[in-house]
């Protein structure tokens, strides 16, 4: 090593100062997790507060050839913030900000670290939202949301990150700030917002992103169907989006989810139900009127036993707070869970579905099904216990088999949740070899070191302990990648 | 919670400890980060919820020691249990932190620079009614004396705290025509006990006289109140002997009153109340009369809401409510505060926000700075509503927005409801 790693520590300290920087082995730990179930310890913790102070850290790691992985609120589902192979994360927890408000443009512009709910609240007295609302919307970042192009149940008619994102503020893997798209929209030449967001912090960090808000619609209606079975529930999806109506959003829980989310939300979910279909209608309220009432007829035709409308924004907003916080809520019925998110045409919804039963018990897991069925965005949740590591091995294995699954009904391995580290050995199943080698030729343009967000993403990407540039911190790299083994195999 | 002699990892025995159960519960989805309070000002996982479960469980899982810095990030907790309600999977954070607590306490590493005050506050002034008294009385008897007139002359700063002492005479704004309403007119008239506590009869008694005076207006007959301390600052700080014998003296108080009710105006007195069972293993016979005890408390609102009570005086400026954390999160008490302020109010205005206002018992002397940031947020949020009277459930809240109030120059009064009832009913 030409440096020694105290000095880089120092350095480091004096870009984001004292406070802004962790290097206890204890305090280490509380970054080694995120929503998932990956583990891996850094080396240092960085908390910039401005642009200048996110460049620095950036540039620092580039010349040292030391890894650094970008980290939002750490609620992800797919270990994209996740240190895998050491080095340094870069929390943009302290950047927070919304810097603008422009309704007339219907943009706000805000730092990479403010949490999604946070920015629909601050413009909903104004008469706007922010349109993609993952499920975590109460404490992701926007930052991880561009980095994972996040979606929601609103996504069927909403879209995802990208359609609301207009200009982006990045520091690139050498530490220099550009900034990529236009307050206008369509700006000419290539789609590099596009490319940016879901480039789950591989090539660049996010500073600062100009979003885009939109008035709330004038009516919205929410109802919950019940059938016997996920089978019928899928059909009645079918059926509803066959007769023309498209719902902003339909979510589906089957009887082993509905549980734990009627003894969290109080909704007053049925939990003897077989599935729930959620329903949201957003529109004018003529049109709204006009449709509500066919949604029911067809859930009825389709078999729902029960079709009953929220009255009020209390009965709307429990029916949502189930069905958003699902996934936390399963702590209630297993120590842990293993989500995928595989996506499928919707038309093969009850067929994959039982496939999916099946690749459970196969391994001997039990699993919970809570999805977006409009999309066909499947989110099997494999319920294991994380203590017992012949567990977790199959719950992974259930996952795989699932994601085959996927790809083989003529879908994708991940719809919203990422490919991270959980996913990238997937990739070649729905990507050929061509394409893989355009993504990583494209990645390697933007960070010829592979500094950032290290093997995640792309298959063909450089282990931890391979490449030129990092023999020089390879003896660090060695001891903590033996500290990470110990790390994982408490696990 | 405990009773489990193995597995304990690095905890200690006979002492009680985070539950593996309770700690397992937590599957990391961070969707608690945002609702904490700390988390917010600090953005450190250290300081989040997840983080903090995250590191009982290595604890237990000898992955870290009981150390000094476990114990600083424990203690940097409000207890405001606001993660408890965003919580999906029904984490029982309270009881894990408060036997975290209990844990780094026994272990002799909490931060030194508290332990002075905290013994001298839970251990020798506050479980001796008497000594309370004596030591609160200068602020008592200033509050009520001549001397007030001067307070103009104090430096800036002394001048807020000077400020944040209440005005017992100080009327609450209510219009001159009366309106139908008062007393419900069923037959019974259930007897209760009230709690007058420890520092709300040494510094506020005008507010326990208020309750009790709103009780009976409300239709309940009264036996002597229970005075002394719940215990709850203990049992916050990791005290947890001295709490159950203050656990053990109010249950007994109250079961031979022949009380049908046990209320208390004070949020952080009512939760600890309610939570009395937490204390008590699961063989000790305390343990069943402590939920037998639990599931007679009410908060001073709910024995209000439910006698359904009308108003017969209309504030006459525009109200808004501050939601006490033990009343909100612990208790999950919202709606029936805000329905009494509704039924005397015209104007009542949400304030939109649940966060903590940083008081947190003794936690605006223990960690100022969080707290002073806490209350600024709060008082935003305050002005933002326009409002010019500000009703809380907790006495804490109540001397702690005031002096922000005061420091900041704002023209609003910060009420208890049971002032307000009283003066409405």
């Amino acid at each position: 090593m030409s440096e020694q790693p105290s000095n880089f520590i120092a350095r480091l300290r004096a870009v984001v100062g004292d406070d802004g920087l962790f290097t206890e082995p204890q305090q280490l730990r509380l970054y080694m997790y995120d929503g998932s179930i990956d583990r891996a310890l850094p080396m240092a913790v960085a908390l910039p507060r401005t642009a200048e102070q996110v460049a620095g850290v950036v540039r620092l790691c580039h010349e040292e050839g030391v890894f650094l992985t970008p980290r939002g609120a750490g609620t992800g589902l797919s270990g994209g913030s996740i240190p895998l192979c050491g080095g340094v994360v870069l929390s943009t927890a302290r950047m927070k900000a919304i810097l603008a408000v422009d309704t007339e443009n219907q943009t706000v512009t805000v730092q990479p670290g403010l949490v999604n709910l946070d920015l629909t609240k601050h413009v909903a007295p104004l008469g706007f939202q922010y349109v993609p609302d993952p499920s975590s919307q109460g404490a992701c970042t926007i930052g991880g949301n561009v980095a994972e192009n996040s979606g929601g149940p609103h996504t069927l008619t909403g879209g995802v990150t990208t359609n609301h994102v207009l200009e982006i503020e990045l520091v690139m893997a050498d530490g220099e700030r550009v900034r990529i798209g236009s307050p206008a929209p369509d700006p000419p030449g290539p789609d590099f917002v596009g490319v940016t967001c879901g480039s789950e912090g591989t090539i660049a960090v996010v500073t600062q992103i100009l979003c885009r808000i939109v008035r709330k619609t004038e009516c919205v209606r929410t109802m919950l169907a019940a059938f016997d079975s996920c089978r019928a529930a899928s059909e009645a999806v079918s059926a509803v989006i066959a007769s023309g109506i498209v719902p902003t959003a339909m979510e589906m829980m089957d009887h082993t989810a509905l549980a734990a989310i009627e003894a969290f939300s109080h909704a007053g979910y049925p939990v003897d139900a077989g599935a729930v279909l959620l329903l949201e209608l957003e529109a004018l309220r003529e049109e709204v009127e006009d449709a509500a009432p066919r949604v029911v007829e067809i859930c009825r035709a389709n078999g729902a036993s029960e079709v009953r409308v929220a009255q009020n924004d209390e009965e709307r907003e429990a029916l949502w707070k189930g069905r958003k916080k699902a996934f936390g809520a399963m702590g209630r019925i297993g120590p842990s869970y293993y989500v995928q998110d595989g996506v499928i045409p919707r038309t093969r919804l009850p067929e994959v579905l039982e496939r999916v039963e099946e690749a459970a018990r196969k391994v001997g897991l039990r699993v919970a099904n809570v999805f977006h069925a409009g999309d066909g965005n499947l989110h099997p949740l494999i319920l294991f216990d994380d203590r017992d590591p012949g567990q977790a091995k199959r719950a992974i294995a259930a996952g795989e088999e699932i994601l085959r699954a996927c790809v083989e009904a003529g879908g994708s391995i991940t719809g919203e949740h990422g490919v991270g580290m959980e996913k990238r050995d997937y990739m070649v199943l729905q990507f050929p070899e061509a394409t893989l080698a355009a993504f990583t030729a494209f990645r390697d343009a933007c960070d010829p070191g592979h500094t950032l967000n290290p093997y995640k993403l792309l298959p063909s990407g450089l282990g931890c302990a391979e490449g030129g540039k990092r023999q020089k911190t390879m003896t660090q790299m060695q001891e903590l990648a033996e500290r990470n083994a110990a790390v994982g195999d408490a696990y | 919670m405990s009773g489990e002699t193995i597995d304990l990892g690095n905890y200690l025995e006979g002492v009680a400890a985070p539950s593996s159960e309770g700690l397992n519960t937590c599957t990391h989805c961070g969707l608690c980060l945002n609702a904490c309070p700390t988390y917010r000002v600090l953005g450190r996982e250290m300081d989040s919820p997840r983080g903090r479960v995250f590191m009982m469980r290595q604890v237990r899982e000898e992955q870290m020691p009981l150390s000094e810095l476990i114990a600083d990030h424990l203690y940097i907790c409000l207890d405001c249990r606001a993660c408890e309600t965003a919580c999906p999977s029904g984490v029982p954070y309270g009881e894990l932190v408060e036997a975290g607590r209990a844990q780094v306490e026994a272990a002799g590493v909490t931060p030194r620079r508290w332990r002075l005050l905290r013994w001298l506050l839970n251990r020798v002034i506050l479980p001796r009614p008497w000594l309370t008294r004596a030591v609160f009385a200068f602020p008592r008897l200033y509050a009520g004396s001549p001397l007030r007139a001067l307070a103009g002359l104090l430096p800036r700063r002394l001048r807020a705290w000077e400020a944040a002492l209440p005005r017992p005479r100080a009327p609450i704004p209510v219009r001159r025509e009366p309106r139908p309403g008062g007393a419900p007119e069923s037959g019974t008239a259930p007897l209760v006990m009230a709690l007058t506590g420890c520092m709300m009869e040494a510094m506020l008694p005008h507010l326990n006289r208020a309750t009790e005076s709103v009780l009976r207006k409300a239709g309940y007959r009264l036996v002597p109140p229970h005075g002394g301390c719940c215990g709850a600052l203990n049992v916050h700080a990791g005290e947890r002997q001295a709490a159950k014998d203050m656990a053990r003296a109010t249950i007994d108080a109250f079961e031979r009153s022949g009380a049908e009710y046990f209320v208390s105006n004070s949020a952080g007195c009512g939760a600890q109340l309610k939570e009395y069972a937490h204390l008590f293993e699961q063989d000790d016979p305390w343990r069943e009369r402590a939920e037998r005890f639990a599931s007679r408390v009410l908060d001073l609102s709910q024995a209000l809401a439910t006698r359904g009570v009308a108003a017969t005086r209309v504030l006459d400026v525009p109200v808004t409510y501050q939601d006490a954390c033990h009343l909100a999160h612990a208790q999950r008490i919202r709606a029936e505060p805000r329905s009494l302020l509704k039924g005397c109010s015209d104007d009542f205005r949400e304030l939109g926000d649940d966060q903590c206002c940083g008081s947190a018992g003794i936690y605006n002397l223990t960690h100022p700075e969080i707290a002073n940031e806490l209350l600024r947020q709060k008082l935003e949020r305050i002005e933002a509503t326009g409002a010019r009277l500000v009703v809380t459930g907790n006495p804490g809240c109540l001397l702690h927005l005031r002096r922000g109030a005061a420091e900041r120059g704002m023209n609003v009064d910060v009420r208890h409801i049971a002032e307000v009832m009283d003066a409405t009913l």
